[in-house]
């Protein structure tokens, strides 16, 4: 450990002094906070560290295992690349935010047990939404509070099923559970939210493309990462993570298929990536857990290098919608490159995808999952078209926009570069990221049968991207927005809620205009037969009145005394 | 080749034309895709195969299925679109009333 801080609390820490330092200084001590993380991790030992005891539970900020560290190296790596793609940008709410960001993401990771990795668990969510704020859009502001929202949400129901394991066992360790209890539903349901589960996953589609152009780097490599390790630590083997993890690698895809922002489709397609690495944790054989992990490594750095490549044409053209761009090879070249090394490093041979990818779909194979492996394989050939050639198709080919823009900054130049270095690196030297990973891995990925069937499966779908292109059946880009489950609590909740409101506010006002009738009709009633016009009244009887009162009064002593 | 006629050359603003501005290249790069996939089918027999499953080491199983796949994904996509697609501000009419109500 770094200064005998724990991972990730030197980058939260190291954020507050941001605003203390000038221009220059200020972003050379971004790179090095997490280049000084990464070098304190390769030498630290395993175990457990900074233990202390809080009202009789054990609290344990640091836990270095096999598991963790592979997230931890990734996480430290994913901040160097991302700080250095933002380098040009001055924003020191940006600055601080993506910085702290990453460090409650590294932290979260090397939490032992659920407090501390709840309290990560919400500086991630407080952080990161300043990096979607920090576009200063109306869409941005209310995409950010939808966020914000959800995320604390899935922080409150860890905290919630926390709080009812410690009362449960009397640990608060987090380790493997087993689901069964309204505890482990409860923190499975917020691990499934930053996971983004069916019906649990708007948030990242609404809220990803709102953030900056450089934020959204950032954001792609944390929080889902994150809960994918959560999971891998504490669902390990949950069969129902299986169909889940199926249904999420499939179902995105026809999202990312129509959707225009080519952000949006970025992150919809992240989210069927979730699908592979979940399914992995679902199984959870040495070998699928060492596919989720090695997916998720993989997976961080070729996301990031599309989101940077998105994020530097939406910084020079001010958009990324697939109909209004095009042809932007022209004028833009390395980040036409950088990105089409991206899209190959989804799933080519020789990329690091390939080298990810291919263990969870071998451990699925081998349980025999016929209709997973199948639904996977699918995902596979769907990604690549979607998030690999479409997004490189849309908006560096395809139709000319005719507009020119200059090449991207040489520091998103030089933070895509090195990402491509290192996707190509470990495509190519598989041994290395394996090495990395939580299990003994004897995996041979490049066979020859792998190698043809991955190329079969590419350049075939290729093929059915070109075959819809010339025949002019692929989806039309049309700048829309395309209905997906948030409408529920963006215009159906809301609805019902005005039209409860407009209902209860009639009817509360039908029911006093009721009463006041039936008051009024009373009291026109007594005054029409007591009044002083009233049929009553006519004989006018005072006296007979006072010899009444007198008479009750008299019977009330009587029944009082006897 | 009729797309190499020199009238159909897109002059694209006034800029000179790029390679994939000629019609008959990204023909080119059609037909290499095309070609690339007839390979892999022709290499089929002189492989050992390890099927995970028994089916998928019938013929070129992994070619047609991610023909298929890409296909099967564009036009069930289509369909969708046709159905799930709103105009741009269909949220922020919502929210504008919201605000209204607050």
């Amino acid at each position: 450990m770094f200064f005998e801080l724990p991972p990730g609390l030197l980058l939260i820490l190291g954020a507050l002094f941001l605003p203390l330092l000038p221009g220059t200084w200020r972003k050379a001590y971004m790179a090095f906070l997490p280049l000084a993380g990464l070098w304190a991790l390769i030498g630290a030992e395993q175990g457990l560290f900074c233990t202390f005891t809080l009202f009789t539970y054990e609290i344990t900020p640091v836990r270095i295992d096999g598991l963790s560290v592979v997230f931890g190296y990734i996480f430290h790596i994913a901040a160097l690349l991302s700080v250095i793609f933002a380098w040009h940008n001055d924003d020191i709410v940006e600055q601080m935010a993506g910085l702290s960001y990453a460090g409650a993401g590294i932290g979260a990771v090397f939490a032992g047990d659920l407090i501390t990795l709840f309290i990560y668990w919400e500086a991630m969510a407080i952080t990161s939404v300043f990096l979607i704020w920090a576009r200063r859009t109306d869409s941005a502001y209310r995409a950010g509070m939808r966020y914000l929202i959800i995320q604390v949400g899935s922080g409150v129901l860890l905290l919630s099923g926390a709080i009812l394991i410690a009362h449960q066992t009397g640990s608060i360790a987090f380790d493997k559970m087993t689901l069964g209890t309204l505890a482990t539903w409860l923190i499975l349901i917020a691990f499934g939210i930053k996971c983004a589960f069916p019906f649990l996953h708007n948030w990242l589609p609404d809220a990803y493309p709102e953030a900056t152009a450089t934020g959204t780097v950032f954001l792609s490599a944390f929080t889902t990462k994150c809960a994918v390790y959560a999971l891998a630590r504490g669902f390990p083997g949950t069969e129902l993570l299986i169909y889940v993890g199926a249904a999420m690698a499939v179902f995105p895809l026809f999202y990312a298929m129509i959707e225009n922002d080519l952000r949006r489709v970025l992150a919809y397609s992240l989210n069927n990536q979730l699908g592979f690495m979940v399914v992995g944790v679902g199984i959870g054989s040495a070998l699928a857990i060492n596919g989720a992990a090695a997916h998720a490594f993989a997976h961080i750095l070729y996301k990031t290098l599309l989101f940077m490549a998105m994020g530097a044409v939406l910084y020079r053209a001010g958009t990324v919608r697939a109909s209004e761009l095009g042809g932007l090879y022209k004028s833009m070249p390395l980040t036409t490159i950088f990105c089409i090394i991206g899209a190959a490093s989804i799933s080519t041979p020789l990329f690091a995808g390939y080298v990810g990818k291919s263990l969870t779909i071998s451990a699925v194979a081998k349980g025999s999952h016929e209709i997973v492996w199948l639904a996977l394989i699918f995902a596979s050939a769907g990604v690549f078209l979607v998030s690999g050639i479409k997004v490189v198709y849309f908006a560096f080919f395809g139709t000319d926009s005719g507009k020119r823009f200059n090449e991207a900054p040489p520091n998103m130049l030089i933070g895509m570069g090195l990402t491509t270095l290192l996707c190509i690196a470990i495509g190519v030297y598989s041994t290395w990221l394996y090495n990395l990973l939580p299990h003994d891995v004897d995996y041979q990925p490049y066979t020859i049968d792998h190698i043809v069937n991955q190329l079969q499966l590419l350049l075939f779908t290729a093929l059915a991207f070109a075959v819809l292109i010339r025949f002019k059946l692929y989806p039309p880009t049309i700048s829309s927005i395309n209905l997906d489950f948030d409408i529920t609590y963006r215009k159906w909740l809301p609805a019902i809620y005005n039209l409860g409101i407009r209902f209860t506010g009639e009817g509360w006002k039908s029911i006093l205009r009721d009463l006041r009738k039936g008051v009024q009709h009373l009291v026109a009633y007594m005054f029409r037969h007591h009044g002083p016009e009233g049929i009553l009244a006519r004989t006018w009887p005072t006296g007979s009145m006072a010899l009444w009162v007198a008479f009750l009064l008299g019977g009330i002593l009587l029944i009082y005394y006897s | 080749m009729k797309d190499s006629d020199p009238s159909t050359t897109p002059k694209l603003h006034g800029k000179a034309a790029h390679w994939f501005d000629y019609r008959r290249n990204v023909d080119k790069v059609y037909w290499s895709i095309v070609g690339m996939c007839a390979v892999l089918m022709v290499v089929e027999p002189f492989y050992h195969k390890h099927p995970y499953l028994g089916f998928d080491g019938n013929f070129g199983f992994y070619g047609w299925y991610g023909f298929l796949a890409g296909i099967v994904l564009a036009l069930v996509g289509r369909q969708m679109g046709n159905v799930l697609a709103r105009s741009d501000d269909f949220y922020s009419d919502a929210a504008g009333k919201g605000e209204d109500h607050g």
